[in-house]
């Protein structure tokens, strides 16, 4: 079934404010294959695009320059107008979030594959998922957000207080890109081909607040997350109601244990930069530390990583709360967390 | 596109679905969508073709819903009344997975709510005795 609606961006209450449905015009139908096809019923710049696969979604992605849209709940008050009126959307929506393989959690070999339109609560109850992400998708949002929310958005979204990208820096997660070649209609990228897919570090996906490196063609399909990399975690998130509201900080560690030692460590901390912080060089001044070399190192790890924030003042916290608090953070991780692990007590 | 929750009150007429913040923050648009709850004011009517939008209208009629209606009443979670239809969505679509919810589930549950009279206690208590109720019903 096709559903082509024009949202009109002014409507007041009341009335059929929308609602063209019907067979798909324009020349992009019908990309994928069964004919029907689903694309923006008339030349307004908020159609409603409603694709019933990955293949139609990439194929309409590049037609209409549209903007995947899946639980709505960024963008749908991002675009918000006052009470009783649509959402003012300024381009395309492609709706993503029925698309059956970008719901899907599997697990491969030695990593989980998130779908993108996979729920946070799906995300949640899985065997498979790292202890963290639960604990972070636990302590996110509320059950209204969680049902709907997804981590795919989160990531597109690329706010600097995104919790779950936080915690992904953290599980050294990648993103799986995918776009159509442009064999088969329009040359170059963005065509009717074959599905292309890439995958890429989420550190090298999200370059600034509101900036990825996803290209115009491109949408997130997968995120891809190491198994068994968390012997040990730490979350820990700063905010003020304890749902819904965004974070001030979030602070995500984890690693692995060799004997007494600590194998592998990463460390992620949220909202006091452009981007997640991580520092391969700090982390890796911990390979292979047991609990008295983390003692020695401490005072030279937490001053390299209050070099490297650069928190702001904004509505939710200021600049020199963050600082303090990611130094107790900092604290709590290195004099308290990590040592317990390390001693076996935990 | 038009939200849900437009459509809802407006088309069909079924008001007992709130518009609150209109952001997603208070809860009041609840609504359950294939047995999930989620804010009907920042979900797209779009999004929801092929599913089961159930609002408070119906779940009041089943017998988990009047109880949860009477778990509230009785316990003194209903004050000015502008959040209960929402909570009272929360509440069933909790209770739907967990049947004996524990407080910190409970709270965890209706969150996503905000009451701005009761100060959740008297609510919290009422899930506890329409829980209780249900274990006793064999629901």
């Amino acid at each position: 079934m096709s559903t082509a609606e024009n949202a009109s961006t002014n409507a007041a209450t009341g009335g059929t404010a929308s609602g063209a449905t019907g067979p798909a015009t324009g020349d992009g139908a019908g990309g994928a294959g069964t004919g029907g096809g689903a694309t923006g019923g008339a030349d307004t710049n908020a159609a409603w695009l409603h694709p019933r696969d990955l293949a139609e979604a990439l194929s309409l992605r590049a037609e209409h320059g549209a903007v995947p849209l899946a639980g709505a709940t960024d963008l749908c008050v991002r675009y918000r107008g006052s009470a009783g009126t649509l959402p003012a959307f300024t381009r395309p929506i492609l709706f993503i979030g029925r698309i059956k393989e970008l719901c899907e959690i599997t697990v491969h070999e030695h990593e989980l594959r998130v779908g993108a339109a996979a729920v946070y609560t799906e995300v949640a109850a899985h065997p498979a998922t790292p202890a963290i992400l639960k604990r972070t998708i636990a302590e996110l949002a509320a059950p209204q957000l969680r049902n709907v929310g997804t981590i795919g958005g989160n990531i597109g979204n690329a706010s600097p207080a995104g919790d779950a990208v936080c915690t992904l820096y953290a599980l050294n997660a990648e993103v799986e890109l995918a776009s159509r070649d442009g064999r088969g209609g329009h040359g170059g990228h963005g065509g009717r081909g074959e599905i292309v897919r890439r995958r890429v570090p989420i550190e090298d996906v999200i370059t600034g607040p509101g900036q990825t490196a996803i290209g115009p063609y491109e949408l997130i399909t997968a995120v891809f997350i190491p198994l068994g990399c968390d012997d040990f975690s730490f979350y820990r998130k700063v905010g003020t109601r304890r749902a819904n509201a965004l974070s001030k900080l979030a602070f995500a560690a984890c690693g692995t244990l060799e004997g007494r030692a600590i194998g592998r460590l990463s460390l992620a901390i949220g909202a006091v930069g452009p981007t997640v912080i991580r520092s391969r060089a700090l982390e890796e001044r911990l390979q292979g530390a047991d609990w008295q070399q983390v003692r020695t190192l401490r005072n030279e790890l937490v001053d390299g990583y209050l070099e490297l924030i650069s928190p702001i003042d904004d509505q939710r916290s200021s600049s020199s709360y963050r600082r303090r608090v990611t130094k107790n953070l900092l604290a709590e991780f290195f004099d308290r967390c990590l040592p317990g692990y390390l001693h076996g007590s935990h | 596109m038009r939200r849900l929750l437009d459509v809802l009150r407006e088309d069909c007429g079924l008001t007992a679905v709130k518009e609150g913040c209109g952001e997603g923050e208070c809860g009041a648009c609840s609504i359950i969508i294939d047995d999930r709850v989620v804010d009907s004011c920042i979900l797209p009517a779009g999004a929801v073709e092929g599913c089961a939008v159930e609002t408070l209208e119906h779940i009041r009629e089943t017998p988990r819903g009047r109880l949860v209606v009477d778990g509230l009443s009785q316990g003194g979670g209903v004050q000015c009344g502008f959040c209960t239809p929402g909570m009272t969505v929360a509440i069933d679509a909790l209770l739907r997975h967990n049947r004996a919810p524990s407080e910190h589930e409970i709270r965890d549950g209706i969150s996503g709510n905000l009451c701005r009279c009761t100060g959740y206690q008297q609510i919290i208590e009422g899930v506890q005795r329409t829980a209780d109720a249900l274990q006793e019903l064999g629901e």
